[in-house]
This record gives structure tokens, C-alpha cells and sequence, in this order.
């Protein structure tokens, strides 16, 4: 005989009795019954089930559970299903996990006959008991005839405490969930329980009420169907009198209180039935349900956020509602972020200069996030050891690629950018994307069929998403930084034949630009890696003369040009015939980095023509700067996560990962949106 | 006649709205930093179909197959189907059931509508059917990518083979370096386990063995 005892998983003990014989071989686990009820039934509360195995006839039989099976069917008016589905599991968890290394090697066995076997006679029982209409044998707040064990206790206070953000990370869990109904637990443990997470300096927000959802729950289970109360009404005025018992206990329960006074007032002066029961704690369930996803806090408190809150993108960090600074509402956003090299082991080298970069990027926009009313938001990076206990945020592992690459919100270019950076972080304080996806999609190849690429898609992903504005950090990343920075806009006048010249415009002013002459005989520039013939001694005459010629045509469109731009008064706002007005913004940072932005304003401040751009600045005014780099929704997406104030956001940005199936995907787009929506640009935003 | 033309639409109304019902949806989901990695068994009638986009649940592997597969119900899925049925009919209708507490190893189960991470015996039963799926045995491809990494004269190379009923249809071979591979660690017998973005069908968890 061979006993293998599993202590660390379910505390079973499973014995093999391998019984060889010239003829047959036999297999024999046990597995503990367990049933928790407060109804004195010939069901026994615990024992041990033996099943038998014939390994050469595949014969299973078990005297054992044919006769709690067999009990359980003489009490005909309760329902013993979770009792024995339980057990079916323990057993079968014993028949895998105990002989087989591999899933595979589970197939076609004896032992997955036998569990198959137990799950039939599950599910057999189950459908005889329902047809019934019999009822759970456990009334909530009753004792339960089968005494809760210490490990038990204590694992039941464990699931209260970790809603609470209090986790053992020694305890199992062993008892059945229905035990929380106990009435002893309700009783005297709960109100315990409550006051210590409530004096408790790492409370979690929202955790007293994700305790009265468990509760709710649990009574919503406990609760009665029509067909049940007309098969037992006995039992069904009990239930309802017991579930109507334990919503006065929770409610006088303090803590516990304002969730459940209403409802306890409601059902004891209306006195309904338990259909009445259920209905009220629905509504009540559905109310917390509804608050449970928002992140509401005073000041001084702090939650973890993670998780959807709604915009469609995972969050992952902690908030902080400080006190007011100048009497505006002020949050601290905690990211953890741990930066490893592609391909690499862990090294505090690379994670501390990209955490050093990451933090300069930051620090530049740190007095540019606020909210619509002022408010103030600022965003450390940090980890677990500086927080407090209890609102941590979850790690966020940030991969270094190897070679440049689009970056994404787990993995960034070795040389990213600080907007593309500061992009990238936000995804993690929960912003969805809002910019028109171009590279990756379906690409229609040459003979029609059709092939999933990163880059040059045919038909672009993501073509249900919701754009924002161009000055949106979450469109266009590198446009928002602009905007909240200091600087100066120029606004020129520029020969409208400019491009007949040659020389370089500035780097992204949009002024003129590289020329070659269409037909001029040198076929235009040759591609770069093209070889050029060599030209014979005719071909090197006739070009002299054609750039001889085109010298000569330049030089009086300049002469032209420039007399008509210093013919423009300064502080003007219309540029003259023969000319485009360009409009465009330089921050002092793009002016103290590039020498070309220094000579450009320089010249533009004293209105001088620039003969090699041919153009003239009429105007340079300082830069309209936007007062926050987030728009309002954004803020609140960040600053009250998962709340209702910012619902037509949260409709909005569901939409960004959607594929409609006109573009291969298996979405439906703009289903029940708001109309904000479907206004795009900043509407959505608000 | 028209009583009896009504009487026989009530009984098709009911009887579809009776077959529509059997189907028992299992799923499984797990965040993570790039997709919400899913895994889902469909117990219809006479099938069963599962769907995934990642191999999560049955830990890395030297191929993975993500995808949609079917196979016909026989009496050992019968049996999982009548169970999940039985547990099905005692779940309380509610328009959406989330669970606060603790989930195994951050998986969340649901049964239906319901999630059911918290009610232990259940998660156990979802966990064994999820498991028991990894093994492919038995299974057709409807429309999967078969990923492994394969070495060609000294170089790795993901594979990805897009099966679409049980046929191989096209095969695209990409030097592991340029495909969107992380590696994320070793195995106990110090084998590298890539996390690799398969395009259109999600993230396998794939071990670089020998081939």
C-alpha cells in the first residue's frame, strides 16, 4: 500500500491500494466528505469516501458514495449538490495531480475513468435535486452543526482582512465560503474583525464596502427561487426570516452600518416575501456594484489602482489625495517601474538611467498637470520599499529593446524620446490611445490574399478608436509637449516661388526645401546607392548651361521677391500676392538646442528678409501655452479612476482597440456610444 | 389550423430558445502588461470549442497553439458538460458578478456571466477542465497558429504555422531577434522561455528547445 499524504494542497490524504492478482488489478483512493449544514439530516458532515478501481475491466464502484448519494436523495427537500461537488473535486484533484506529471498522460487512464465516473454521479444527483426544487441545508446566521476548525477561523478572517488589503500569505484556503454565513462568525468574530481593519492605518477606500459585497452576495446566494418556495414553504419563510436576520446583524454592525441601515429599515417595516428579500438586496448589490470601480478619495487616503477602470487600458499605480495646496484638490499618481534590457537579467545600471531619464522627462511637465478646476496632480516614479504598506502599485516591467523599435507601454527604444516617454507612462495611469493607427493591420497582398503586418498595413487596426485633438498627449505626444511650453510664434511671409532655388530649409518649419529641376536634363536626384554615368564632354556643356541659366532665373525671382517682402509693414497679419503665410511655433528649448532655430528667431525679431529662404517674419508674438498638458477627462481618468463623473470618456475610449470587421477585425464600432463620441477632436475630452 | 400553426411556433420559439440556452461558456482571463490573456471552453450540444490566446494556463512550452479548436462532445466531455450544467442552474442570475478577493495566481474564472474565482471548489473545476485542455489530443484546428522556435544552422527562428481545419496553410519563418519576442526567463533545465506577440491570434509563452 502506498499513502501519499498532500498536506500543502488539499489536505488530502490519498491512499493507493494496488492489489495484484493473477487476473485483475485494483486500484483505491479516499477522498474526505465534507458537509457543512445547520439541518439535522442523515447526511453525515464528514466521512471518507472509498472508490474502487478495476484496472483491467475499468469497473469503478463505490459502496461509500452510493450511499451518501443515497441519503442525500431521502432528504428530499435539500439540495446536498455543493457538498457533493466538492467532494467529486478533492477526488478528482486526487486522481490527477497524485500519479501523472502531464495532462496527457491523464487521457484514457483508469484514473480519469474514475473521475469521469464521479463527475457523472455529481452531475446525476444534481439533476434529480433540482428537479426537486430542494434547497441549500444551510440557513444563514444559524450555527452550523459542523464546527468551523482554527484553521478554518482563520482562513475565514483572512477573506475578510485581504478585501481590506491584509494579506497572509501563509494561510490556505480550507473552509467553504458559505461558513462566512456562520452564525457564530457573524455574530462574534465580524464585529471584531471590523473594528481592527477600521483602526488599522493601511486601509484601503472601498474596502467596508467590498466586505457588505461580499455579504450581499452571499445572501443573494442563500436566497430562494419561485419554484423552490412553492415545492418547501416552510423552508422558505425560515430562509427569508434568516436572510432578514443577517442584514440586521451586518447593518448593526458599525462600519457595516451605512451600507446596510436602509435595507434592514426597508425589509423590517415592509416585512416582504423573499422574492421582496432578493429585490432589495439586488438593488443594493447593483448600487455598490456601480461605486465599486470608482476611486473616489478624501484627502489622506490612498489606493491602489489597477486594472481596467474602464478605458479598455490596464492601470498600475498607487493615488494619493494630499492636502490642498493653495485650497485646490491635490494628487500624488506612484508608478513602480523596474526598467530590464531585453534579453537581460535584472541590472540596477540599466534600470537607473532609464529611471533617471524617465524622471527627467517627467519633471518637465510636473507643473503642467492639472485638473479643470486647478487642481494638481504630480507623478513619482517609485517602488514598493518608499510606500506605504497597503497601496503599493503593482510592478511595472519596463523592457529595453535592443534596436529602435515603435515603443509601447511594456517595452520602450533604447533611445526614446521624452515625449514618447511621458506617452508611454500615462498608458499606465490608465489613458487609452488617440491617434489614427497607420502601420500595423491587414496588408492586401498582389494576389488578394491577405497578411497581418506591423508596418504599411492596407487596412490600418484599431479603426473603431476615437481621436483626440492634435495637442492631446495622447495623440499626438510630441504636439502636447509643445503646447505647454514657453516660446515664441513667428508668422512670415514667404515668396510663393521659393522652391526655385537650392539650399535647406529649416528642420521642420515647412519653408521651401531641397529643389531639383523637373526636365532640366539631370533627370532630377539620382536615388541614393543609384550609380550615375559619367557624363560626356556635350552632356557637361549643355548642363553648365542650363545651370547657368537657372543661376540667372533665381537670381532675379530673388530680386523680385525680396522687394515685394520688404514692401510688407511689420505687426501685420496678411501677407501679400506672391506670397504664403506660414505660422509657426518655436519653444525656447527648440531655440537653445538648434542653431538654425537661433538664427531663424534672431532674424525674425529684427523683420529682416531672409534671402536664402526668401521669406520675412511680419509677426513674433509669445506662444499661446496651454495651462495643462491633460484635458480635463484625462485628469479625471487619472484622479477619480473608474468613476461615474467621467463616463462619456470612459464610452469613448473603449472604442481604441476595437478592429471592425470591415478591416478583417471582429468588432462592431460606435455601438451605444455617446454622441461626444462620434464629434471626436477635444468634445470627449471635457 | 391557425391554433395549431401558432402551437407548433410556440414549440420551435421554445425549443430554440431552450437549445440556445444549453451553451455553457468557461473562461478564463489574466491580465497582463500587453493583452488580457484568455483561454475559454464553449460546451455546446454536441461540441465542445475551445478558444485562446495564450498558453498561460498550461505554462511555456516548446509549441504553442493559439486559436479556435472543436472537437465532438464524447462521454467524458458529456460529463463536464452535465456538471457545468448542474452548476449553472444554482447560480443566481445577476447582471454581472465581479469578486474582490483573492484569485488563483491572478487568473479569474468565469462560468457564464458569473465569475466564480472565489467559490473554491468551482475555480477547482474550471482549473481542471482549462488543464485538462492543455493537452491537444482529440482536438481539431479550426483556425489556430502553431508557434515553436526552431534553430537553422545555428540561428533561432520562430515559426509560426496557421492551421485552418487541421491543415497547414502557410508558414512564415522569422529570426527570433526580429520577431516580437521578450525573453522572460529559463526553464528549471535552463531552456529560455520567450514571451512572443503572434499577430492576430495573442501571446505564446514559448520554451527554445531543441529541435
Amino acid at each position: 500500500m502506498i499513502c501519499l499524504s498532500k498536506p500543502s494542497k488539499i489536505l488530502i490524504l490519498v491512499c493507493w491500494l494496488a492489489v495484484f492478482n493473477a487476473h485483475a488489478a485494483e486500484i483505491e483512493i479516499s477522498a474526505p466528505w465534507q458537509c457543512d449544514q445547520t439541518y439535522e439530516t442523515v447526511v453525515p458532515l464528514s466521512s471518507t469516501i472509498k472508490i474502487k478501481i478495476d484496472t483491467d475491466s475499468g469497473k469503478i464502484s463505490s459502496a461509500d458514495l452510493d450511499n451518501i448519494l443515497s441519503q442525500a436523495n431521502q432528504e428530499v427537500r435539500l439540495d446536498f449538490f455543493d457538498c457533493v461537488q466538492a467532494f467529486a473535486e478533492k477526488a478528482t484533484d486526487a486522481l490527477m495531480s497524485s500519479t501523472y506529471a502531464r495532462v496527457s498522460e491523464f487521457e484514457n487512464s483508469a484514473e480519469q475513468k474514475a473521475a469521469s465516473y464521479i463527475e457523472k454521479m455529481t452531475a446525476e444527483y444534481g439533476a434529480k435535486s433540482f428537479r426537486r426544487a430542494a434547497v441549500s441545508p444551510f440557513e444563514p446566521g444559524e450555527a452550523s452543526r459542523l464546527a468551523s476548525t482554527e484553521d478554518e477561523k482563520q482562513w475565514l478572517e483572512h477573506e475578510i482582512s485581504f478585501l481590506c488589503g491584509q494579506t497572509n500569505p501563509g494561510i490556505k484556503r480550507r473552509a467553504p465560503r458559505t461558513k462566512l454565513l456562520d452564525g457564530r462568525f457573524i455574530s462574534e468574530n465580524l464585529p471584531k474583525l471590523i473594528t481592527q481593519i477600521k483602526t488599522s492605518k493601511s486601509m484601503q477606500p472601498g474596502c467596508l464596502r467590498s466586505i457588505a459585497t461580499t455579504y450581499l452576495d452571499l445572501l443573494l446566494d442563500a436566497g430562494l427561487a419561485p419554484n423552490q418556495c412553492d415545492s418547501n414553504p416552510e423552508i422558505c419563510r425560515k430562509r427569508n426570516q434568516s436572510i432578514q436576520k443577517v442584514v440586521s446583524s451586518l447593518a448593526a454592525i458599525d462600519g457595516l452600518t451605512p451600507f446596510f441601515s436602509k435595507t434592514d429599515a426597508a425589509i423590517s417595516s415592509c416585512q416582504p416575501d423573499i422574492q421582496g428579500t432578493n429585490q432589495a438586496l439586488g438593488d443594493l448589490l447593483a448600487s455598490l456594484e456601480t461605486l465599486k470601480a470608482c476611486v473616489a478619495l478624501k484627502p489622506d487616503e490612498s489606493a491602489a489602482v489597477y486594472g481596467d477602470r474602464g478605458s479598455g487600458v490596464s492601470s498600475r499605480y498607487s493615488l494619493s489625495r494630499l492636502q490642498p495646496v493653495n485650497g485646490k484638490p491635490t494628487y500624488r499618481a506612484t508608478l513602480n517601474v523596474k526598467f530590464v534590457r531585453e534579453g537581460a537579467e535584472f541590472d540596477e545600471g540599466i534600470h537607473q538611467y532609464y529611471a533617471e531619464k524617465a524622471n527627467r522627462c517627467l519633471s518637465s511637465v510636473q507643473d503642467k498637470l492639472r485638473g479643470p478646476g486647478g487642481e494638481v496632480l504630480s507623478i513619482q516614479l517609485s517602488d514598493d520599499a518608499t510606500l506605504r504598506e497597503g497601496v503599493a502599485p503593482q510592478k511595472n516591467v519596463i523592457r529595453i529593446a535592443k534596436d529602435e523599435m515603435r515603443d509601447n507601454s511594456g517595452k520602450w527604444s533604447p533611445n526614446s524620446d521624452c515625449p514618447t516617454i511621458t506617452h508611454e507612462l500615462f498608458h499606465l495611469l490608465g489613458l487609452t490611445d488617440e491617434y489614427e493607427e497607420r502601420s500595423s493591420g491587414v496588408h492586401i497582398e498582389a494576389d488578394g490574399s491577405i497578411k497581418w503586418v506591423e508596418k504599411d498595413a492596407t487596412l490600418p487596426k484599431y479603426d473603431c478608436r476615437i481621436f483626440g485633438p492634435k495637442d492631446s498627449l495622447m495623440a499626438s505626444q510630441w504636439d502636447a509637449i509643445k503646447s505647454v511650453l514657453p516660446g515664441k510664434t513667428i508668422t512670415t511671409c514667404q515668396c510663393t516661388n521659393a522652391t526655385i532655388g537650392m539650399g535647406m530649409g529649416f528642420p521642420s518649419g515647412g519653408y521651401g526645401g531641397v529643389v531639383g529641376v523637373a526636365g532640366s536634363g539631370m533627370g532630377g536626384m539620382a536615388p541614393v546607392g543609384a550609380v550615375v554615368p559619367a557624363l560626356t564632354e556635350e552632356q557637361k556643356k549643355k548642363f553648365e548651361e542650363q545651370m547657368a541659366e537657372l543661376t540667372k532665373r533665381m537670381e532675379e525671382e530673388k530680386g523680385k521677391c525680396l522687394k515685394l517682402l520688404e514692401s510688407i509693414p511689420v505687426n501685420t497679419d496678411r501677407c501679400p500676392s506672391g506670397t504664403t503665410k506660414t505660422v509657426q511655433d518655436i519653444t525656447f528649448s527648440d531655440w537653445e538646442s538648434n542653431k538654425l532655430y537661433r538664427d531663424q528667431m534672431e532674424k525674425a525679431e529684427k523683420h529682416e528678409a531672409d534671402p536664402m529662404l526668401m521669406a520675412r517674419s511680419i509677426r513674433v508674438a509669445p506662444k499661446a501655452m496651454r495651462e495643462s498638458l491633460l484635458y480635463p477627462a484625462q485628469f479625471r481618468a487619472i484622479t477619480e479612476p473608474g468613476c461615474s463623473s467621467n463616463r462619456v470618456y470612459y464610452s469613448c475610449a473603449k472604442e481604441a482597440y476595437k478592429t471592425s470587421r470591415a478591416v478583417y477585425g471582429s468588432d462592431r464600432c460606435n455601438k451605444g456610444l455617446s454622441k461626444e463620441c462620434s464629434r471626436g477632436g477635444a468634445a470627449w475630452l471635457k | 389550423m391557425v391554433k395549431i400553426i401558432l402551437f407548433l411556433a410556440m414549440i420551435c420559439a421554445t425549443q430554440s430558445f431552450a437549445l440556445a440556452d444549453e451553451k455553457i461558456v468557461l473562461r478564463a482571463e489574466k491580465s497582463s502588461a500587453k493583452i488580457a490573456l484568455q483561454r475559454s471552453l464553449v460546451y455546446d450540444k454536441d461540441k465542445v470549442i475551445l478558444g485562446l490566446n495564450s498558453n498561460e494556463l498550461c505554462g511555456p512550452e516548446t509549441e504553442v497553439s493559439l486559436g479556435l479548436f472543436e472537437r465532438k462532445q464524447d462521454a467524458i466531455q458529456k460529463n463536464h458538460y452535465d456538471l457545468l450544467k448542474q452548476i449553472s442552474n444554482r447560480m443566481k442570475p445577476r447582471t454581472s458578478k465581479s469578486v474582490d478577493g483573492v484569485t488563483v495566481n491572478g487568473t479569474r474564472y468565469f462560468l457564464g456571466n458569473n465569475e466564480i474565482s472565489d467559490r473554491e471548489s468551482l475555480a477547482g473545476t474550471a482549473q481542471r477542465l482549462f488543464s485538462e485542455s492543455c493537452a491537444k489530443h482529440g482536438w481539431i484546428a479550426k483556425r489556430v497558429m502553431l508557434v515553436d522556435i526552431v534553430q537553422l544552422k545555428g540561428q533561432a527562428f520562430l515559426r509560426q504555422r496557421q492551421l485552418i481545419d487541421d491543415k497547414q496553410v502557410s508558414i512564415a519563418i522569422t529570426p527570433l531577434a526580429r520577431a516580437n519576442c521578450d525573453d522572460v526567463g529559463k526553464t528549471a533545465n535552463q531552456n529560455s522561455v520567450f514571451d512572443c506577440t503572434i499577430d492576430n491570434y495573442g501571446l505564446a509563452r514559448l520554451i527554445a528547445g531543441k529541435n
